[in-house]
Parts: C-alpha cells; sequence; structure tokens
C-alpha cells in the first residue's frame, strides 16, 4: 500500500469517526493516538454503538459494546472479613416507583437489618439516589436504615473499566433483581451463591435470541438461589419451566396505604381511570392498550363525560383518543402527589404479555379502586380482592370486562365491601418473615 | 456565607528554618537539660509534614521536660552528630533509602528508641488496592508505571516502618493497624493546632461576629483533588437534590475536581464555584465564609484511619461541620451538640435542616469551638505528647 492509499484509508476512518462522534472527540482521538496515548477514557458510560461493518475488531471490543449490561463489577479484594448485603440493581432514582426495585430494596433492607449487615446498594445505569432510598422506606411504614452505602460504575468505560473499584470480601452477600445483574455478579462475587428475585417470567421478554439464551442459563444456574415476586410466578415457572422452583420462595408483597378512595374522594366530578403505558419495556402492552381504549371510547364503552383518563409510564407520547380527547399524564416523580393520586382512582388498567398482575393493580385496589388486568397463562381468578378483574386481550371480552369493570367502579358500596374483604397483605412484617428464613437458611 | 478578608502578618510557612538555626536550637534545649526528641521527614510540606513535625515543635516549646526539632533527609549525617545526647528518634512517613538504614542503624547503636509516625494507612502494602482505589489512582492509562510507583511509595515507607521499636499514629484505629501488623508498642498523638492556625482563626471569628450570613447559603468542600472524588461521590447525589430544591444555596469548592455528569449544570449555572487551592493560614478565611464544611468520606479501613483535622479546623472559625461517620469523625463529634456525622441518606436532611434554620446553630458553633480549643490546642496537647514520651523511654530505651 502506498502512501497515498494508506491516507485516504485512515481519513475515511476519521471521518467515520467524526460523523458519530462529531469534531471536537476526533481532534482529541487522532492527536492521542499519534501520540500513542490511550484513549479508552473519552468513551465513559457511552451507550451500546452499532459497530460499523468496515471495522475491524477485537471480539472482547465486540462483546464490551454489544453486552455492556453484563460486564462484570470491577473489584478489588480485601481481606477484610465484612458483614455486608450488596444489591445490585441498573438504577436507584425517581422512576423507581413503577419497576419492580422498590420491592427488592425492602427486602435487602430487612435482610440486613435482621442480621446487622451494611446494605450496599450497586447502581449499574445511573447513580443511586440515597433519598429515593429513604423515601422508599418512609412510604412502606418500614423503620430508617441507616447501614446503607451506595455504590455505581455507571461510568465505566467501554471495557467495563472504573478507577473506582468495588471492594469485595469473601464474606460479601450479593442479591440482584434482573437475570443481566446476576451475570455480572457471577463474575463480581467471592462466593458462588447469591440471591436473585425474579420479578417476572424474564425469557418471555425475548424473542429466541442471545439475550434470551444468556437468560435461560442464569435462570438454570444451580448456584443461584431464587426469590420469586409473587406465588403466581413461583408456580407458573415450577409448572412450566422445571419443577427445581417448587424448593423455592415467593414473596407476598404488602400494599402500604394511609387512605383509601372509598372514604375519600366523594367530592369528585369525573371518576378517574389510569392506565399503565411503559413502550419500551416489551412486557407492557402499551400499544394493545391505547388500541382497545380509543375503541372502546368510540363504542361508548367509557363516557368522557363521566371518566377523566390517565396515564402514567416512561417514554410517553402524547395520545389523543377519537378526534379530539386528550389523555392526562401523570407526574410520578413527586412521589407524595403520585401516591395521593393512586388513592382517587376509580379504575387502573394493565395489560402485559406476562403471567404475572403487574405492580399498578395491586396498588390501585390496595387504595380501594378497581383494577381490569389480563391473565397470561396464570389463575383465572385471583383470590386476593375481588376488586380485581381480569380478561383475556381478545377485543370482546375486553370490552365486556371493562363495562363490569366500570360499573364495579362506580358501585362505591360494593367497591367497599370487596375491599374490606380483600386479603392484601398491608404490612411487610406480616409477609416478609419466611423469606428471611429462607435466605438465612441459604447463607 | 460571609465575606471574611483580614489583615494579618502571620507566617504561612513558619517552618522555613536554615539547618544551622534548627541545629542552635537543638543544641541550646540539649545544654539546658530537657530531653529531646528528633523528628525526620523527608522535605518540609503543608500537609503532613505540618501536623506531624512543625506543630509538634511548635506545641512542645511549652514543655518543660520535652522538646522537639525537626530535620530533613537530605541532613541525617547532621543529625547524627547529636546522637549521645538525643533521647528519642522518630520518623515521620519518610519512604526507605540506604542512607536512611545507616541512620536507624547508628541511633540503634546508641540505644535510642525510633519511632514510627504515620498518620494514614499507607505503610502496609496489604492495604495497596484499598488505598489506591479509594484515592482513585487511575491503573488503566499505563499500568506497569503506575504500580510500580504506587507499590514503590508504599513499600518503601513499609520498609522503614519495620526498622521502628514503636508507633505514633493519630488515632486508635490507625493504631489498631499498627499492633496487627508488628505487635509492638503504639502511641496516639492527634493531629492538632498551630498557634498561626489559632491567630488567623480569632481574627475571623472576630470579623464573622460583625456580620450576619448572607444570601447565597454556601456549602464548603475543602478537599478539591482528584484523589477526593470518591469522597465527594458519597454524597453529590443528596447535594444535588438541595442545590435543585433551593436556588440560593451554592457548593463552594477549594481546589479542582472533575465533577460527575450530573453536576456539570449546576457548575455551568455557577451554582458550583471554585477556587484554587490555598496556604493553610488563608484557608481558615476560606473555611469561615461558608456556612456549612462538607467532611464526606468513603468509609472503610484506610478512611477510619483519617484524623479529624478538618472537624477542628472548621470549629476554631466557628463553621459547622457535616462529616461522614468515620471512626475519628465519630469520636470527635457528638452528633447534634458541636457538630453533625452523617450516614449515607442523611446529609441532604441534616443540611436541609441547618438552612432552614431549625437546628440551634450557634450553640452547635459555640461547642465546637471550645471543644476544638480545649481537645487540639495547648497544654492538654503538650501532656499528651510529654505522657507519650516519657512512656517511650520507660518502655523501649535501652541504652
Amino acid at each position: 500500500m502506498n502512501i497515498l492509499q494508506l491516507f485516504r484509508q485512515k481519513w475515511k476512518g476519521t471521518m467515520e469517526f467524526k460523523q458519530q462522534y462529531g469534531w471536537k472527540k476526533t481532534i482529541i482521538v487522532v492527536k492521542r493516538t499519534l501520540l500513542h496515548q490511550p484513549v479508552n477514557d473519552l468513551f465513559l458510560a457511552s451507550p451500546p454503538q452499532p459497530v460499523p461493518v468496515s471495522h475491524t475488531m477485537n471480539a472482547q471490543d465486540l462483546l464490551d459494546i454489544r453486552f455492556r449490561f453484563v460486564q462484570p463489577i470491577q473489584a478489588i479484594h480485601i481481606k477484610e472479613k465484612v458483614q455486608r448485603l450488596n444489591f445490585v440493581i441498573d438504577t436507584l432514582d425517581k422512576d423507581s416507583i413503577l419497576n419492580g426495585n422498590m420491592v427488592g430494596v425492602i427486602l435487602a433492607t430487612e435482610f440486613a437489618r435482621k442480621n446487622n449487615m451494611t446494605l450496599r446498594i450497586i447502581t449499574r445505569k445511573s447513580a443511586g439516589n440515597p433519598n429515593v432510598y429513604k423515601k422508599i422506606l418512609e412510604i412502606n411504614h418500614l423503620e430508617a436504615f441507616n447501614h446503607v452505602e451506595f455504590y455505581s460504575d455507571h461510568e465505566r468505560n467501554v471495557a467495563g473499566e472504573t478507577s473506582y473499584k468495588l471492594d469485595v470480601s469473601e464474606t460479601d452477600v450479593f442479591m440482584v433483581n434482573s437475570w443481566w445483574c446476576a451475570e455480572a455478579v457471577k463474575k463480581t462475587s467471592f462466593r458462588k451463591r447469591f440471591f436473585y428475585i425474579v420479578q417476572d417470567v424474564e425469557e418471555m421478554s425475548y424473542p429466541h435470541n442471545e439475550e434470551g439464551y444468556l437468560c435461560s442459563q442464569i435462570l438454570s444456574d444451580t448456584n443461584i438461589d431464587f426469590i420469586f415476586a409473587s406465588s403466581y410466578l413461583k408456580d407458573f415457572y415450577t409448572r412450566y419451566i422445571s419443577d427445581v422452583f417448587d424448593k423455592t420462595v415467593a414473596l407476598r408483597p404488602a400494599y402500604v396505604t394511609d387512605n383509601h378512595s372509598t372514604e375519600s374522594d366523594s367530592q369528585k366530578d369525573k371518576y378517574k381511570l389510569l392506565f399503565l403505558a411503559m413502550p419500551d419495556n416489551p412486557q407492557n402492552m402499551f400499544y394493545h392498550t391505547i388500541k382497545m381504549l380509543d375503541q372502546c371510547i368510540q363504542m361508548g364503552v367509557i363516557d368522557t363525560d363521566e371518566w377523566e383518563m390517565y396515564c402514567v409510564g416512561i417514554n410517553v407520547p402524547k395520545i389523543v383518543f377519537g378526534e379530539d380527547y386528550e389523555v392526562h399524564y401523570v407526574d410520578y416523580t413527586d412521589w407524595e402527589q403520585y401516591i395521593q393520586f393512586l388513592s382517587q382512582v376509580d379504575l387502573a388498567i394493565s395489560l402485559k404479555n406476562s403471567p404475572i398482575i403487574g405492580y399498578l393493580p395491586n396498588e390501585v385496589v390496595s387504595y380501594g379502586g378497581v383494577a381490569l388486568t389480563n391473565y397470561v397463562q396464570c389463575e383465572k381468578e385471583l383470590s386476593l380482592c375481588k376488586n380485581i378483574i381480569l380478561t383475556d386481550l381478545r377485543e370482546d371480552t375486553f370490552e365486556n370486562k371493562l363495562y363490569e369493570a366500570i360499573q364495579l367502579a362506580k358501585d362505591k358500596e360494593k367497591r367497599a365491601a370487596n375491599y374490606k374483604q380483600s386479603t392484601m397483605a398491608k404490612d411487610w412484617k406480616d409477609t416478609i418473615g419466611e423469606i428471611l428464613e429462607y435466605m438465612q437458611e441459604k447463607l | 456565607m460571609y465575606e471574611i478578608k483580614v489583615n494579618h502578618q502571620i507566617n504561612n510557612s513558619p517552618w522555613e528554618k536554615s539547618l544551622m538555626s534548627r541545629c542552635r536550637y537543638l543544641n541550646e534545649m540539649i545544654r539546658k537539660g530537657y530531653h529531646i526528641n528528633i523528628i525526620i521527614y523527608e522535605t518540609p510540606d503543608s500537609s503532613t509534614f505540618r501536623y506531624r513535625c512543625y506543630n509538634i515543635y511548635q506545641t512542645m516549646q511549652q514543655s518543660e521536660q520535652w522538646k522537639v526539632m525537626y530535620f530533613y533527609s537530605k541532613e541525617l549525617s547532621t543529625v547524627a552528630k547529636f546522637f549521645k545526647y538525643i533521647d528519642i528518634v522518630t520518623i515521620a512517613r519518610v519512604r526507605w533509602t540506604n542512607e536512611l538504614q545507616i541512620f536507624i542503624d547508628e541511633a540503634k547503636q546508641y540505644g535510642i528508641p525510633i519511632l514510627f509516625d504515620v498518620d494514614d494507612l499507607v505503610y502496609d502494602v496489604e492495604y495497596f488496592p484499598l488505598v489506591t482505589n479509594t484515592i482513585s489512582v487511575d491503573f488503566r492509562n499505563n499500568p506497569e508505571f503506575f504500580y510500580d510507583f504506587w507499590f514503590a511509595q508504599i513499600g518503601r515507607i513499609d520498609l522503614t516502618a519495620r526498622q521502628a521499636d514503636g508507633y505514633v499514629g493519630t488515632n486508635s484505629f490507625l493504631c489498631n493497624t499498627f499492633h496487627d501488623r508488628f505487635g509492638k508498642a503504639e502511641y496516639v498523638i492527634p493531629n492538632f493546632l498551630n498557634t498561626e492556625q489559632v491567630q488567623i482563626s480569632e481574627l475571623c471569628v472576630k470579623e464573622k461576629k460583625k456580620q450576619t450570613g448572607k444570601k447565597p447559603f454556601s456549602l464548603g468542600y475543602f478537599s478539591g483533588s482528584p484523589t477526593h472524588i470518591n469522597d465527594f461521590k458519597t454524597i453529590y447525589m443528596e447535594i444535588i437534590q438541595l442545590l435543585q430544591e433551593y436556588d440560593d444555596i451554592v457548593l463552594d469548592v477549594v481546589g479542582y475536581m472533575e465533577f460527575p455528569d450530573e453536576m456539570k449544570k449546576l457548575v455551568d449555572a455557577g451554582r458550583v464555584r471554585f477556587t484554587n487551592p490555598v496556604d493553610f493560614v488563608t484557608l481558615q478565611e476560606l473555611v469561615a465564609s461558608v456556612d456549612v464544611n462538607l467532611v464526606p468520606l468513603v468509609v472503610n479501613k484506610f478512611t477510619n484511619c483519617k484524623s479529624e483535622l478538618k472537624f477542628f479546623e472548621a470549629a476554631i472559625v466557628n463553621t459547622i461541620t457535616c462529616a461522614a461517620d468515620t471512626y475519628t469523625y465519630a469520636h470527635a463529634i457528638t452528633n447534634g451538640v458541636n457538630g453533625f456525622i452523617c450516614k449515607p441518606t442523611e446529609w441532604y436532611s441534616t443540611i436541609k435542616k441547618i438552612y432552614l434554620g431549625e437546628y440551634n446553630t450557634s450553640a452547635i458553633i459555640k461547642n465546637a469551638h471550645d471543644y476544638a480549643l480545649e481537645t487540639y490546642y495547648g497544654r492538654t496537647i503538650v501532656n499528651t505528647i510529654e505522657d507519650v514520651y516519657n512512656t517511650v523511654i520507660k518502655e523501649l530505651a535501652n541504652g
């Protein structure tokens, strides 16, 4: 290759880089390359990038880009024997009220408290928010816990490297709430065994792809002690995946409430309908939900003179039903206000492609509202509370069940009677003991 | 915040004395019949040297039994001439050299007890991973160089430490590590205030009392250096929330550090303000000017060994301290009485209450001021050091 060809090749590569990262970064990278200086630190916290096909890449670099979320947490080993529980999650911030992190945080806290351990919350996508942690305990009526620390490696570079590593001793215990954090912890923890709170039928989130394979490997790992987030989930795994899960435990989440809608909102002008909108979550049937609601409004199943419609979620586009009926968006970042709002909801709708009833229907029902949700391969009746109505996803069933749910929501007496007969747990102390004992046995 | 700028003639490098003048002082004290401790340090600086050498020399001028003088590594041959008159030799965190080894061996021939003095857990290679990780040494770029550099630093101090007959640390936690490692005698001499600090602080307090705190409400962080970024990160989410919630709170940083991305907006908006590092006398003016002195630390074995100096230096300029729950700060600060100990999740609520005036801050300021002067200055310190030296002579001297 002559000099001209070499120059052309380098120039082409530089221009491709510039297209992706801009001039400023390109100039710095060129300068450092000429001076034989490393450039890794320039790419802190960058999201996975598609790899241009024209590039030749080292296999490990390819894996680091594609599977950033399962990169091990870089650690140093210390000889000191510490009594510490490490709870590894993606994020702990204001959106934790909408995902399963809250349950994991509560379980981790109560386990650490019971065993005089320090709790270290490790977040991998953004820094953990101590105030959110405090708030989770507060709204669940749990005593404050001060032996808590936070660590985050969200600023790690493309290769997963960070200058501040996690100090790990052979007595550090780990707990995770996702299969990808489990994969990361396998290569981080000294102890082979660790806990995994399974929040959903994880495999159903993936087609038969690479994530699906990794996920199934984790769920068949005999070094992991599984804790299921509900008995329905455990039953599903035992029945459809493997009877080894019969030996695990299932959590019975408590729904702690200060007030409820059958008492507090007799003055309001319109009924409130809330639906869950998580377009980025593969298990949330966001588009089916809006399709069905649009149809039900046009058919008059939902009377918009009587009902105000709200949605809560992340990355939700602005939605107009029918010709001009605008949906209100609920701000979940102020937790006090959000909880106050939940206590005023008359009817919640959550459709999921999962055998598991999500948290939102249970939360709304725990405040005295009615919830309509779908079943996938799970029980067709829920014994927890008659204010939860199950449907399937077919149009006619959904329309009929929605009509039924609307009638129930408007029937305050029946709603209140169902609420009184509900067997939903209202206090974590009543539900968590068995799990803590199970975890203790596995230590 | 306060505007504190005082006129003074206080020397900001009072330790700068010629070898001749230090020898003269030593000679004079020997002739007067005092017991003598010589402290060896590499070269003078405003951090460890000031606390562990100059301050001890200065305060022991009040002693009627003991006098102290400091010398540097390049002066060992001169110091050796005094061996026959010296009662103790203290090596303060000096990296090992052949010359130092010869110096120590010769002192031992005179039967002089050798003390090793340190204020950080930097003398034991076993803690290499913990120390370098906590201070954020980045091994990613040129790892061989950085491993060799840091290993040599700690390893050389380690070899010096092994020669000692006894150990002096700034607190019991650090001293316990000496015990675990060497199984020899260990003694506590805390870090403390020197006269220059007390003088400038008195002027600052006088000035401060003339003023009422103005807006913005200032949080001060006085360890702005890349090695403290992990310490700061233990609180930054709570600080961000405070600054977002209250427009008239600012963060004043002395030194420089690259803040996490989440803080960039606040930096750009001028809500985080930077001042270049200053000398230890001017630093007291800056500490006096803020409303709250922040001392966040990653809590681990390394930071538990660190001294509580940021508390007492703020206390004598009437500034409230919120400190991490490390061994020394938790021992020095009685929560809510002379300052605040904050664990993760407590920084936001504690500072918010201070800001909203929900604490009796004037009582806390007074308690801290009185406590600092009683505990970290004057006769209390002289007595502590005399006790240590007398015990050393009793337990270790064999000449």
